[in-house]
């Protein structure tokens, strides 16, 4: 039996974005948490815009909401004020318990996952995730490796068959995987080509790097350059990150 | 602010998206937790200023005047014992900062000193308060652009711009008043968050000071070769070292902005305290030396004729060119953070008034475009360009001080108030140590300071208060603050 992942659906509310709706109904398969958040800059107090859009902000979440539950799925919901809202995402990630989060693109449709995976480390809850959304076997799911150099090819297959072999624990139809160990000095750009023929992207975060502080984490840089969907599998959090 | 707030905690769990929002929002205090405040209807409000960005709001508020304006004009009134009048000057400040340190932590709010005089001791005071704090702000604002301006001249001087030879024309109105319009202009529109900017700007600064004064300091101790210049300590006696301080008291209005974002602060019962003492033990160790350092290098006399950017002339003297363009980049940099923190409070504290009704609700409205209390801040900006094109920098500092000082006494008595009557709601994490002492201390020097200032300003000081009572009573008589409770 899967398990209930729970999936953070970030919303710029009052500013149109929207939820494609297979999205929705991929994700429903989870618990979706909406945070639905506006951002406002520092001249303004925060209880001050509050004040002046919180009804127009409850109402289109109310909407959102409804359209979920219209798609078959059960959303718990958050709205936020906030001066930034990437502080606001990972702290409602955490205190909501989330599992994944969604860095939204328009999606068409939901047949196709690629699932980049870099490590062992981040195999059970990347397994868990994707089990817990694509019991369906009309998804198909690719597991992806890129390897630096030829040498990493065999490494990078063991680690697709482990991936692959807990998902089949976990339920997933092994007629549903395929695999792909790619070669590329550029893994980014290595993820974004593959993306490119698939809806959704499930990749796990990444440990903080300096790199990643200065450019942004993989995930948000493959999310920029792709048109599809990606959601982040979460760390587990360390009980006090501090400031 | 009432018995209802009490029962608020058992609907902050879980949020509900069925639950109507409060339309009223004094009554929709929330609950203030470390990282956001969770109101009653479930909706969050983000806690984004962390301990840096609190003190970078002190210091960056109140170094713009102490070190960059001041010290000319401080020592050609009490020579090398002006360094006595900021000493002065940072005991009233640590004074008062600890009383209000424990109200910001039970009140957690916007607004800073309105909201706490307001709740602990009714509309009446918290509407002169409000409005004194608006003005007070406006005042500071146009001080800051002043001294700006004539960092900019002194710039355009050391670069080698002829402007004397431009006679008549006004230059540092002219300059001041284009960059407050600048100012107020891109807080309106200006949508990118600019706190990071100000936390490098404030780093800037100290890094630039620190190396500065720490030279200084240890030449003037002779440890380079150099004579100080010999002087009496008091050449124009006592009385001269107090209204000094008056005057100078510009320099530490920095701290209780801390307060007006307390709303927005992480961890606040840590951190606002930590901010806003820490804030005034830096700034006021930073400007006694620098006292210290300049009288060392001139003497007072000297020192007075080289006016507000005497500092420069400082630097130049012991760093030679390289310390003097540093001087005077840090001395812009200076005196745009302090307007420009001086502005975008000042428009927070006409916000607290207009959710209470005791200013029209439109002035606090935001636009939906650019996110900006674009009413509010004009407000703010209008008033300081005029003040900006006639007033000189002593009234100036001083107006801007006299109001703040009636609120800081008043907020020391109303910690005294709120002591004595207890509400269920004043549980404050951080409580002012040497109570009752230090908060009657704190409202005695606050009041008794202003006794110092010269009559014009004590005059402007006391219309302001003046008109706004006339304000409250023609127009927010009625209003209630709900909330409060008469019969705590």
């Amino acid at each position: 039996m899967p398990e209930d992942v729970r999936v953070l659906v970030p919303v710029a509310i009052l500013s149109g974005q929207v939820i494609p709706e297979p999205l929705i109904r991929f994700l429903s398969r989870g618990t979706i948490v909406v945070l639905a958040y506006h951002e406002i800059p520092e001249q303004t107090a925060p209880e001050q815009a509050r004040e002046q859009f919180e009804p127009k902000a409850r109402e289109e979440l109310t909407d959102l909401v409804e359209t979920i539950e219209s798609l078959g799925g059960t959303a718990e919901t958050r709205l936020v004020f906030t001066h930034e809202s990437e502080q606001t995402i990972e702290r409602v990630a955490t205190e909501a318990d989330c599992d994944v989060v969604l860095l939204s693109n328009p999606a068409q449709s939901v047949e196709r996952l690629i699932v980049p995976v870099k490590e062992h480390i981040s195999v059970d809850r990347i397994a868990t995730v994707v089990s817990g959304l694509s019991q369906d076997p009309s998804i198909d799911i690719t597991l992806f490796h890129v390897a630096t150099d030829e040498s990493g090819v065999a490494d990078g297959e063991d680690l697709l068959g482990d991936v692959s072999d807990e998902l089949v624990v976990r339920g997933v139809q092994r007629d549903n995987l395929s695999r792909m160990v790619t070669v590329s000095s550029t893994p980014l750009q290595a993820i974004v080509d593959a993306a490119d023929d698939h809806d959704v992207i499930v990749m796990g975060e990444e440990e903080p790097t300096i790199r990643g502080r200065l450019f942004g984490e993989t995930s948000e840089r493959v999310a920029e350059r792709t048109i599809s969907p990606v959601l982040v599998v979460r760390n587990p959090t360390e009980p006090d990150e501090g400031q | 602010m009432s018995n209802e707030q009490d029962g608020v905690a058992g609907g902050l769990t879980e949020s509900d998206t069925s639950t109507k929002p409060s339309l009223d929002p004094d009554v929709d205090v929330g609950e203030a937790g470390d990282e956001a405040t969770v109101l009653e209807s479930g909706t969050e409000l983000e806690r984004t200023i962390d301990l840096r960005g609190g003190l970078a709001i002190g210091v960056g508020t109140m170094v713009g005047a102490g070190i960059f304006v001041f010290p000319g004009l401080a020592a050609g009134n009490a020579g090398p014992a002006a360094s006595v009048s900021f000493a002065i000057g940072a005991v009233i400040a640590l004074l008062v900062a600890l009383p209000t340190s424990e109200l910001a932590t039970a009140m957690p709010k916007s607004g800073g000193g309105y909201y706490f005089i307001s709740r602990g001791m009714g509309a009446s005071f918290g509407a002169v308060v409000g409005i004194g704090l608006w003005l007070g702000l406006v005042f500071a604002s146009a001080f800051y652009l002043v001294g700006f301006a004539q960092y900019a001249m002194a710039v355009f001087a050391e670069v080698g711009i002829p402007v004397a030879s431009l006679g008549s024309v006004p230059l540092i109105p002219i300059l001041g008043v284009g960059f407050g319009i600048l100012l107020t202009g891109l807080s309106v529109f200006g949508t990118e968050n600019t706190t990071k900017l100000q936390n490098g700007i404030v780093s800037l600064l100290l890094g630039i000071l620190v190396v500065f004064l720490l030279y200084g300091s240890l030449d003037t101790l002779g440890l380079f070769g150099r004579e100080t210049v010999p002087e009496q300590f008091m050449p124009y006696g006592t009385l001269n070292i107090f209204t000094t301080a008056a005057l100078v008291f510009t320099s530490y209005l920095g701290f209780a902005q801390v307060a007006t974002v307390a709303g927005e602060i992480q961890k606040p019962s840590r951190n606002l305290p930590l901010a806003m003492v820490g804030s005034v033990l830096v700034v006021g160790v930073l400007y006694v030396i620098t006292i210290v350092v300049s009288t060392g290098a001139f003497g007072s006399a000297r020192l007075a004729t080289f006016g507000e950017t005497a500092i420069v002339e400082v630097a130049r003297s012991y760093l030679g060119f390289p310390g003097a363009v540093a001087i005077l980049i840090a001395g812009l940099l200076a005196t745009v953070s302090s307007a420009n923190a001086s502005i975008l409070s000042s428009s927070r504290a006409l916000y607290a008034l207009s959710r209470d009704a005791i200013v029209p609700p439109r002035l606090g409205r935001v636009n939906l475009k650019y996110g900006t209390p674009h009413i509010a801040l004009g407000l703010v900006g209008g008033p300081t360009v005029v003040l900006v094109a006639v007033g000189r920098t002593e009234v100036l500092a001083e107006v801007a001080s006299f109001l703040h000082l009636v609120t800081y006494g008043l907020m020391c008595v109303a910690l005294i108030v709120l002591r004595r009557s207890n509400p269920a709601w004043y549980n404050p994490t951080f409580t002012v140590p040497g109570y009752p002492i230090v908060p009657i201390l704190g409202a005695l020097a606050s009041f008794g300071l202003v006794v110092f200032m010269q009559p014009l300003s004590q005059a402007i000081g006391v219309a302001v208060a003046v008109a706004a009572i006339v304000w409250y009573l023609g127009y927010a008589r009625d209003v209630r603050l709900k909330g409060v409770k008469t019969d705590a």
